[in-house]
Protein backbone atom coordinates (compact mmCIF):
# COMPACT_ATOMS: atom_id res chain seq x y z
CA UNK A 1 0.00 0.00 0.00
CA UNK A 2 1.14 3.34 -1.12
CA UNK A 3 2.07 6.57 1.12
CA UNK A 4 -0.49 8.65 1.60
CA UNK A 5 -0.68 11.84 0.83
CA UNK A 6 -2.24 14.94 2.82
CA UNK A 7 -3.15 18.29 1.37
CA UNK A 8 -2.22 21.08 4.17
CA UNK A 9 -3.65 24.46 3.03
CA UNK A 10 -1.72 27.10 5.96
CA UNK A 11 -0.45 30.16 5.97
CA UNK A 12 1.41 30.54 8.99
CA UNK A 13 5.47 29.66 8.10
CA UNK A 14 6.22 28.15 11.44
CA UNK A 15 2.62 26.57 12.17
CA UNK A 16 2.98 25.18 8.61
CA UNK A 17 6.35 23.45 9.23
CA UNK A 18 5.05 21.94 12.49
CA UNK A 19 2.26 20.51 10.79
CA UNK A 20 4.55 19.15 8.20
CA UNK A 21 6.84 17.80 10.86
CA UNK A 22 3.53 16.49 12.58
CA UNK A 23 2.23 14.77 9.56
CA UNK A 24 5.22 13.30 8.32
CA UNK A 25 6.41 11.93 11.30
CA UNK A 26 2.83 10.01 11.12
CA UNK A 27 4.13 8.42 8.35
CA UNK A 28 2.18 10.83 5.56
CA UNK A 29 3.61 12.87 2.76
CA UNK A 30 2.50 16.45 2.47
CA UNK A 31 1.90 18.76 -0.09
CA UNK A 32 1.98 22.15 1.38
CA UNK A 33 0.56 25.40 0.08
CA UNK A 34 0.31 28.53 1.88
CA UNK A 35 -2.28 30.23 0.14
CA UNK A 36 -5.79 30.32 -0.93
CA UNK A 37 -5.34 31.00 -4.56
CA UNK A 38 -2.62 28.01 -4.47
CA UNK A 39 -5.02 25.55 -2.96
CA UNK A 40 -7.86 26.54 -5.38
CA UNK A 41 -6.00 25.69 -8.56
CA UNK A 42 -4.73 22.23 -7.12
CA UNK A 43 -8.32 21.58 -5.66
CA UNK A 44 -9.19 22.24 -9.77
CA UNK A 45 -6.56 19.94 -11.29
CA UNK A 46 -8.54 16.56 -9.58
CA UNK A 47 -5.75 15.68 -7.54
CA UNK A 48 -6.50 13.03 -5.18
CA UNK A 49 -5.27 13.43 -1.96
CA UNK A 50 -6.09 11.14 1.45
CA UNK A 51 -7.11 13.51 3.45
CA UNK A 52 -7.06 17.57 3.83
CA UNK A 53 -5.84 19.61 6.94
CA UNK A 54 -7.23 23.54 6.24
CA UNK A 55 -6.73 26.67 7.86
CA UNK A 56 -9.79 28.88 7.58
CA UNK A 57 -8.54 32.57 7.37
CA UNK A 58 -6.12 32.52 4.25
CA UNK A 59 -4.82 34.93 1.99
CA UNK A 60 -7.10 35.25 -1.33
CA UNK A 61 -9.79 32.10 -0.82
CA UNK A 62 -10.68 31.49 2.64
CA UNK A 63 -11.05 27.85 3.83
CA UNK A 64 -14.29 27.84 3.66
CA UNK A 65 -14.49 28.90 0.36
CA UNK A 66 -12.00 25.93 -0.13
CA UNK A 67 -14.17 24.08 0.98
CA UNK A 68 -17.15 24.64 -0.62
CA UNK A 69 -14.70 24.05 -3.59
CA UNK A 70 -13.41 20.44 -2.65
CA UNK A 71 -17.30 19.29 -2.15
CA UNK A 72 -17.56 20.38 -5.60
CA UNK A 73 -14.93 18.17 -7.48
CA UNK A 74 -15.95 15.18 -8.23
CA UNK A 75 -12.37 14.22 -7.55
CA UNK A 76 -12.19 15.14 -3.95
CA UNK A 77 -15.81 15.16 -2.64
CA UNK A 78 -15.12 12.30 -0.69
CA UNK A 79 -12.00 13.07 0.72
CA UNK A 80 -12.06 13.89 4.49
CA UNK A 81 -11.26 17.48 5.93
CA UNK A 82 -9.81 18.78 8.81
CA UNK A 83 -10.63 22.03 9.93
CA UNK A 84 -7.73 23.45 12.17
CA UNK A 85 -8.30 27.09 12.81
CA UNK A 86 -7.79 29.70 15.96
CA UNK A 87 -11.55 30.37 14.99
CA UNK A 88 -13.21 28.99 18.36
CA UNK A 89 -16.72 30.52 17.72
CA UNK A 90 -19.97 28.01 17.98
CA UNK A 91 -21.06 29.68 14.81
CA UNK A 92 -17.59 29.31 13.23
CA UNK A 93 -17.23 25.77 13.90
CA UNK A 94 -21.27 24.92 12.85
CA UNK A 95 -20.80 27.00 9.59
CA UNK A 96 -17.49 24.72 8.51
CA UNK A 97 -19.04 21.56 9.75
CA UNK A 98 -22.59 22.15 7.49
CA UNK A 99 -20.29 22.65 4.98
CA UNK A 100 -19.54 19.54 5.06
CA UNK A 101 -15.81 19.68 7.02
CA UNK A 102 -15.44 16.07 8.76
CA UNK A 103 -13.82 17.67 11.85
CA UNK A 104 -12.78 20.73 13.33
CA UNK A 105 -9.70 21.77 15.80
CA UNK A 106 -9.07 24.27 17.57
CA UNK A 107 -5.14 26.38 17.77
CA UNK A 108 -3.38 26.31 20.17
CA UNK A 109 -3.81 22.35 19.06
CA UNK A 110 -2.57 19.29 21.32
CA UNK A 111 -0.44 17.37 18.19
CA UNK A 112 -1.25 13.79 19.28
CA UNK A 113 -4.86 14.79 19.31
CA UNK A 114 -4.44 16.20 15.87
CA UNK A 115 -2.65 12.36 14.97
CA UNK A 116 -5.22 10.94 16.27
CA UNK A 117 -8.13 12.50 14.87
CA UNK A 118 -6.45 12.60 11.03
CA UNK A 119 -5.62 8.48 11.51
CA UNK A 120 -9.61 8.03 12.51
CA UNK A 121 -10.50 10.05 9.11
CA UNK A 122 -8.31 8.47 6.90
CA UNK A 123 -8.99 5.15 8.60
CA UNK A 124 -12.80 5.66 8.06
CA UNK A 125 -12.20 6.40 3.88
CA UNK A 126 -11.05 3.48 4.10
CA UNK B 1 38.54 95.88 -1.40
CA UNK B 2 36.36 93.98 -3.78
CA UNK B 3 39.08 91.49 -4.76
CA UNK B 4 39.23 90.71 -0.65
CA UNK B 5 35.54 90.05 -0.38
CA UNK B 6 35.24 87.91 -3.04
CA UNK B 7 38.28 85.60 -1.61
CA UNK B 8 36.72 85.68 1.31
CA UNK B 9 33.23 84.44 -0.31
CA UNK B 10 34.87 81.79 -2.39
CA UNK B 11 36.34 80.15 0.80
CA UNK B 12 32.96 80.28 2.58
CA UNK B 13 31.85 78.18 -0.46
CA UNK B 14 34.89 76.05 -0.77
CA UNK B 15 34.78 74.88 3.08
CA UNK B 16 31.15 74.33 2.78
CA UNK B 17 31.04 72.27 0.10
CA UNK B 18 33.80 70.04 1.94
CA UNK B 19 31.93 70.24 4.77
CA UNK B 20 28.83 68.87 3.09
CA UNK B 21 30.69 66.60 1.05
CA UNK B 22 32.37 65.30 4.61
CA UNK B 23 29.17 64.64 5.63
CA UNK B 24 27.31 62.85 2.78
CA UNK B 25 29.90 60.29 3.26
CA UNK B 26 29.68 59.79 6.60
CA UNK B 27 25.63 59.60 5.61
CA UNK B 28 26.47 57.23 2.99
CA UNK B 29 28.88 55.01 5.29
CA UNK B 30 26.16 54.89 8.26
CA UNK B 31 23.52 53.62 5.28
CA UNK B 32 26.17 50.97 4.22
CA UNK B 33 27.09 49.71 8.04
CA UNK B 34 23.01 49.92 9.15
CA UNK B 35 22.24 47.71 5.73
CA UNK B 36 25.31 45.06 6.46
CA UNK B 37 23.86 45.28 10.08
CA UNK B 38 20.30 44.31 9.32
CA UNK B 39 21.87 41.75 6.85
CA UNK B 40 23.85 40.28 9.68
CA UNK B 41 21.02 40.00 11.65
CA UNK B 42 18.72 38.56 9.27
CA UNK B 43 21.72 36.26 8.51
CA UNK B 44 21.43 35.31 12.22
CA UNK B 45 18.13 34.87 12.41
CA UNK B 46 17.89 32.84 9.74
CA UNK B 47 20.45 30.45 10.94
CA UNK B 48 19.21 30.18 14.46
CA UNK B 49 15.76 29.14 13.06
CA UNK B 50 17.11 26.62 10.75
CA UNK B 51 19.13 24.83 13.71
CA UNK B 52 16.38 25.10 16.50
CA UNK B 53 13.07 24.35 14.87
CA UNK B 54 13.64 20.86 14.48
CA UNK B 55 15.31 20.69 18.07
CA UNK B 56 12.32 22.52 19.42
CA UNK B 57 9.77 20.31 16.85
CA UNK B 58 11.20 17.55 18.40
CA UNK B 59 10.84 18.59 22.01
CA UNK B 60 7.42 18.53 21.84
CA UNK B 61 7.26 14.55 21.32
CA UNK B 62 10.64 13.11 23.26
CA UNK B 63 12.87 15.42 24.92
CA UNK B 64 14.34 12.60 26.37
CA UNK B 65 15.95 11.57 22.98
CA UNK B 66 16.63 15.43 23.16
CA UNK B 67 18.75 15.44 26.36
CA UNK B 68 21.98 16.04 24.79
CA UNK B 69 24.23 18.87 25.03
CA UNK B 70 22.30 21.87 22.90
CA UNK B 71 23.74 24.01 20.62
CA UNK B 72 25.50 27.35 21.83
CA UNK B 73 23.71 30.71 21.50
CA UNK B 74 25.43 34.08 21.75
CA UNK B 75 23.36 36.68 22.92
CA UNK B 76 21.20 37.37 19.33
CA UNK B 77 20.49 34.12 18.63
CA UNK B 78 19.14 33.46 22.28
CA UNK B 79 16.77 36.00 21.55
CA UNK B 80 15.95 34.62 18.64
CA UNK B 81 14.99 31.14 19.66
CA UNK B 82 13.16 32.72 22.51
CA UNK B 83 10.69 34.15 20.13
CA UNK B 84 10.41 30.88 18.46
CA UNK B 85 9.68 29.08 21.53
CA UNK B 86 7.42 31.64 22.34
CA UNK B 87 5.33 31.50 18.98
CA UNK B 88 5.32 27.75 19.28
CA UNK B 89 3.97 28.25 22.67
CA UNK B 90 1.06 29.86 21.30
CA UNK B 91 0.81 27.15 18.72
CA UNK B 92 0.11 24.02 20.69
CA UNK B 93 -1.33 22.90 24.50
CA UNK B 94 -1.42 20.22 26.35
CA UNK B 95 1.91 17.68 26.86
CA UNK B 96 3.79 19.48 23.88
CA UNK B 97 3.41 23.23 25.77
CA UNK B 98 4.70 21.10 28.75
CA UNK B 99 7.74 19.71 27.13
CA UNK B 100 8.41 22.97 25.90
CA UNK B 101 8.38 24.63 29.06
CA UNK B 102 11.06 22.18 30.43
CA UNK B 103 12.92 23.06 27.27
CA UNK B 104 12.82 26.68 28.63
CA UNK B 105 13.94 25.83 32.02
CA UNK B 106 16.48 23.44 29.95
CA UNK B 107 17.98 27.21 28.49
CA UNK B 108 17.75 29.10 31.77
CA UNK B 109 15.26 31.38 30.79
CA UNK B 110 13.81 32.42 33.57
CA UNK B 111 16.65 34.67 34.74
CA UNK B 112 17.11 36.31 31.45
CA UNK B 113 13.04 36.99 31.38
CA UNK B 114 13.47 38.53 34.60
CA UNK B 115 16.45 40.81 33.20
CA UNK B 116 14.52 41.44 30.20
CA UNK B 117 11.39 42.61 32.79
CA UNK B 118 13.54 45.08 34.25
CA UNK B 119 15.35 46.26 30.94
CA UNK B 120 14.80 49.05 28.51
CA UNK B 121 13.60 47.45 25.26
CA UNK B 122 9.81 47.30 25.07
CA UNK B 123 10.24 44.30 22.51
CA UNK B 124 12.14 41.89 25.21
CA UNK B 125 9.86 43.39 28.28
CA UNK B 126 6.66 42.00 26.02
CA UNK B 127 8.71 38.33 25.40
CA UNK B 128 9.49 38.55 28.96
CA UNK B 129 5.75 39.07 30.48
CA UNK B 130 4.39 36.46 27.54
CA UNK B 131 7.59 33.82 28.81
CA UNK B 132 7.40 34.27 32.79
CA UNK B 133 3.45 33.53 32.21
CA UNK B 134 3.65 30.46 29.86
CA UNK B 135 6.11 28.89 32.30
CA UNK B 136 3.95 29.76 34.92
CA UNK B 137 7.04 31.25 37.22
CA UNK B 138 5.50 31.85 40.66
CA UNK B 139 8.43 33.97 41.53
CA UNK B 140 7.97 36.77 38.88
CA UNK B 141 4.25 37.20 39.97
CA UNK B 142 5.30 40.12 42.32
CA UNK B 143 7.42 41.85 39.40
CA UNK B 144 4.62 41.18 36.82
CA UNK B 145 2.30 42.85 39.27
CA UNK B 146 2.90 46.49 38.21
CA UNK B 147 2.55 45.62 34.13
CA UNK B 148 -1.10 44.63 34.83
CA UNK B 149 -1.82 48.40 35.92
CA UNK B 150 0.66 49.94 32.65
CA UNK B 151 -1.41 52.38 30.87
CA UNK B 152 -0.12 50.64 27.54
CA UNK B 153 -2.92 48.11 26.92
CA UNK B 154 -0.68 45.51 25.13
CA UNK B 155 1.35 45.46 27.93
CA UNK B 156 -1.35 45.47 30.73
CA UNK B 157 -3.12 42.58 28.77
CA UNK B 158 -0.47 40.58 28.41
CA UNK B 159 0.39 40.81 31.96
CA UNK B 160 -3.08 40.07 32.65
CA UNK B 161 -2.94 36.88 30.67
CA UNK B 162 0.36 36.37 32.66
CA UNK B 163 -0.73 36.87 36.13
CA UNK B 164 -3.96 34.20 35.68
CA UNK B 165 -1.31 31.65 34.05
CA UNK B 166 0.74 31.51 37.23
CA UNK B 167 -1.79 31.81 39.81
CA UNK B 168 -5.69 32.56 38.62
CA UNK B 169 -6.78 32.98 42.23
CA UNK B 170 -4.40 35.43 42.99
CA UNK B 171 -4.22 37.15 39.83
CA UNK B 172 -8.38 36.95 39.04
CA UNK B 173 -9.16 40.09 41.78
CA UNK B 174 -6.15 42.11 40.08
CA UNK B 175 -7.44 41.83 36.75
CA UNK B 176 -11.10 42.30 37.79
CA UNK B 177 -10.15 45.54 39.85
CA UNK B 178 -8.96 46.92 36.44
CA UNK B 179 -12.95 46.30 35.02
CA UNK B 180 -13.16 50.24 34.70
CA UNK B 181 -10.77 50.43 31.71
CA UNK B 182 -11.75 51.31 28.52
CA UNK B 183 -9.39 49.94 26.69
CA UNK B 184 -9.75 46.85 27.82
CA UNK B 185 -12.97 45.44 25.81
CA UNK B 186 -14.84 42.92 27.78
CA UNK B 187 -15.31 40.58 24.96
CA UNK B 188 -10.99 40.25 25.95
CA UNK B 189 -11.25 40.07 29.60
CA UNK B 190 -13.83 37.11 28.96
CA UNK B 191 -10.79 35.70 26.59
CA UNK B 192 -8.98 36.19 29.41
CA UNK B 193 -11.34 34.45 31.72
CA UNK B 194 -12.67 31.53 29.58
CA UNK B 195 -10.55 29.08 30.83
CA UNK B 196 -10.60 29.75 34.35
CA UNK B 197 -12.43 27.30 36.68
CA UNK B 198 -16.39 28.23 36.92
CA UNK B 199 -16.91 28.38 40.67
CA UNK B 200 -13.28 30.75 40.64
CA UNK B 201 -14.32 32.97 38.01
CA UNK B 202 -18.20 33.47 39.20
CA UNK B 203 -17.39 33.79 43.10
CA UNK B 204 -14.67 36.59 41.79
CA UNK B 205 -16.71 38.38 39.44
CA UNK B 206 -19.57 38.06 42.51
CA UNK B 207 -17.04 39.97 44.90
CA UNK B 208 -15.80 42.50 43.01
CA UNK B 209 -19.78 43.43 42.41
CA UNK B 210 -20.16 43.87 45.83
CA UNK B 211 -18.24 47.24 45.84
CA UNK B 212 -18.30 48.30 42.13
CA UNK B 213 -19.56 51.73 40.98
CA UNK B 214 -22.13 51.91 38.31
CA UNK B 215 -19.63 51.87 35.55
CA UNK B 216 -18.02 49.16 37.07
CA UNK B 217 -20.56 46.84 37.54
CA UNK B 218 -22.23 47.54 33.95
CA UNK B 219 -18.97 46.17 32.83
CA UNK B 220 -18.85 43.14 34.97
CA UNK B 221 -22.46 41.91 33.87
CA UNK B 222 -21.72 42.23 30.23
CA UNK B 223 -18.63 39.87 31.15
CA UNK B 224 -20.50 37.71 32.93
CA UNK B 225 -23.20 37.35 30.44
CA UNK B 226 -20.43 36.66 28.04
CA UNK B 227 -18.91 33.82 30.17
CA UNK B 228 -22.02 32.32 32.27
CA UNK B 229 -25.65 34.32 31.59
CA UNK B 230 -27.20 32.40 34.15
CA UNK B 231 -24.59 33.42 37.02
CA UNK B 232 -25.04 37.23 35.58
CA UNK B 233 -28.36 37.34 37.38
CA UNK B 234 -27.51 38.29 40.55
CA UNK B 235 -25.20 40.90 39.53
CA UNK B 236 -28.63 42.57 37.55
CA UNK B 237 -30.77 42.05 40.67
CA UNK B 238 -28.02 44.27 42.13
CA UNK B 239 -28.25 46.95 39.57
CA UNK B 240 -31.69 47.30 39.69
CA UNK B 241 -31.86 47.47 43.34
CA UNK B 242 -28.52 49.74 43.95
CA UNK B 243 -28.38 51.86 40.74
CA UNK B 244 -32.39 52.49 39.52
CA UNK B 245 -31.28 55.60 38.31
CA UNK B 246 -28.28 54.40 36.18
CA UNK B 247 -29.70 54.13 32.32
CA UNK B 248 -26.67 52.79 30.56
CA UNK B 249 -26.40 50.28 33.37
CA UNK B 250 -30.20 49.58 33.73
CA UNK B 251 -30.19 48.93 29.64
CA UNK B 252 -27.47 46.76 29.55
CA UNK B 253 -29.07 44.75 32.77
CA UNK B 254 -32.40 44.32 30.88
CA UNK B 255 -30.53 42.93 27.38
CA UNK B 256 -28.58 40.50 29.80
CA UNK B 257 -31.43 39.01 31.75
CA UNK B 258 -32.23 35.49 31.17
CA UNK B 259 -33.73 34.58 34.58
CA UNK B 260 -37.82 35.02 34.78
CA UNK B 261 -36.95 34.84 38.29
CA UNK B 262 -36.18 38.80 37.65
CA UNK B 263 -39.56 39.63 36.63
CA UNK B 264 -41.07 41.38 38.94
CA UNK B 265 -37.90 43.35 39.45
CA UNK B 266 -37.89 44.24 36.04
CA UNK B 267 -41.79 45.20 35.57
CA UNK B 268 -41.15 47.58 38.13
CA UNK B 269 -39.27 50.00 35.84
CA UNK B 270 -41.97 50.42 33.86
CA UNK B 271 -42.31 53.84 35.02
CA UNK B 272 -38.71 54.88 34.99
CA UNK B 273 -38.21 58.28 33.02
CA UNK B 274 -35.85 57.40 30.63
CA UNK B 275 -37.68 55.62 27.30
CA UNK B 276 -34.54 53.66 26.46
CA UNK B 277 -35.19 51.57 30.20
CA UNK B 278 -38.59 51.37 29.36
CA UNK B 279 -37.74 49.78 25.38
CA UNK B 280 -35.43 47.39 27.11
CA UNK B 281 -37.82 46.56 29.11
CA UNK B 282 -40.29 45.75 26.39
CA UNK B 283 -38.02 44.09 24.70
CA UNK B 284 -37.00 41.63 27.66
CA UNK B 285 -40.77 40.53 28.47
CA UNK B 286 -40.63 39.60 24.96
CA UNK B 287 -37.98 36.96 25.93
CA UNK B 288 -39.04 36.52 30.09
CA UNK B 289 -43.00 37.35 30.11
CA UNK B 290 -46.03 35.66 29.75
CA UNK B 291 -49.84 36.06 29.31
CA UNK B 292 -49.98 37.95 32.77
CA UNK B 293 -47.52 41.01 31.41
CA UNK B 294 -50.39 41.50 28.61
CA UNK B 295 -51.75 44.66 31.08
CA UNK B 296 -48.79 46.05 31.21
CA UNK B 297 -47.70 45.87 27.44
CA UNK B 298 -50.83 47.58 26.76
CA UNK B 299 -50.62 50.41 28.85
CA UNK B 300 -46.88 50.62 27.21
CA UNK B 301 -48.56 50.98 24.06
CA UNK B 302 -49.67 54.54 25.01
CA UNK B 303 -46.04 55.89 25.90
CA UNK B 304 -45.32 59.43 24.90
CA UNK B 305 -42.07 57.82 23.04
CA UNK B 306 -42.55 55.99 19.98
CA UNK B 307 -40.12 53.41 20.29
CA UNK B 308 -41.14 52.05 23.45
CA UNK B 309 -44.99 51.92 21.70
CA UNK B 310 -43.10 49.87 19.09
CA UNK B 311 -41.57 47.17 20.59
CA UNK B 312 -44.74 47.16 23.44
CA UNK B 313 -46.92 46.20 20.77
CA UNK B 314 -43.54 43.75 19.43
CA UNK B 315 -43.51 41.82 22.43
CA UNK B 316 -47.38 41.87 23.06
CA UNK B 317 -47.91 39.90 19.81
CA UNK B 318 -45.40 37.83 20.55
CA UNK B 319 -46.55 37.09 24.06
CA UNK B 320 -47.25 32.98 24.38
CA UNK B 321 -50.75 32.35 23.99
CA UNK B 322 -51.38 35.44 21.83
CA UNK B 323 -53.56 34.88 18.74
CA UNK B 324 -55.44 36.76 16.13
CA UNK B 325 -58.89 36.72 18.23
CA UNK B 326 -56.93 37.81 21.38
CA UNK B 327 -55.47 40.75 19.37
CA UNK B 328 -58.93 41.91 17.52
CA UNK B 329 -60.36 41.83 21.08
CA UNK B 330 -57.22 44.16 22.58
CA UNK B 331 -57.81 45.90 19.49
CA UNK B 332 -61.83 46.73 20.27
CA UNK B 333 -60.72 47.88 23.57
CA UNK B 334 -58.20 50.69 22.98
CA UNK B 335 -59.05 53.93 23.43
CA UNK B 336 -55.77 55.52 22.86
CA UNK B 337 -55.59 56.36 18.92
CA UNK B 338 -51.81 55.68 19.41
CA UNK B 339 -51.88 52.42 20.65
CA UNK B 340 -54.20 51.03 18.27
CA UNK B 341 -52.04 52.16 15.15
CA UNK B 342 -48.89 50.97 16.59
CA UNK B 343 -50.60 47.55 17.45
CA UNK B 344 -52.40 47.72 13.50
CA UNK B 345 -48.29 49.00 12.64
CA UNK B 346 -47.06 46.19 13.80
CA UNK B 347 -49.64 44.09 13.14
CA UNK B 348 -49.52 43.84 9.59
CA UNK B 349 -45.30 44.23 9.48
CA UNK B 350 -45.33 40.75 11.29
CA UNK B 351 -47.90 39.60 8.15
CA UNK B 352 -46.16 41.02 5.70
CA UNK B 353 -42.70 39.19 6.95
CA UNK B 354 -45.07 36.29 7.81
CA UNK B 355 -46.12 36.08 3.89
CA UNK B 356 -42.28 36.73 2.80
CA UNK B 357 -41.37 33.83 4.14
CA UNK B 358 -43.88 31.57 2.71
Amino acid sequence: MGVKTVLLVEDDELIGKLLVFILQRDGYQVEWLKDGQQAQELVLSGRDFSAVVLDLMLPFFDGLFLLELIRNQAAMASVPVLILTSKMGEEDIALALKKGADDYLVKPFQPPELSARLRRLIGKQG
Amino acid sequence: MSDTHSDVIVQLVWYSSAVLLLMTLMLLLLTLFMHYERRQREKSRQQATEQWTPILFSWIYSPEQTTGPLPQLNAEGFGFVVQLWLQLEQTVRGSASTRLAELAQRLDLIPVMKQWLHGYSTDKKLTAIMALGIVQEKSAFAELLPHVLDKRTIFSLVAARALLSIDAKLGLPVILSQIYRDDWSVSRVAGLLVRLPHDLMVRSVTECAEKATAKELRRLIKLMHILSPIDSQPLIQQALTQYPDEMELLTTAFASAVSPDLLPLLRQQVEHPQWEVRVQLAKALARLGDSSDAPLLLNMLSDPNWWVRYRAAQSLISLPGVDEAQLQLWQQQLTDPFALAILLQVKEEQQRQHQGRT
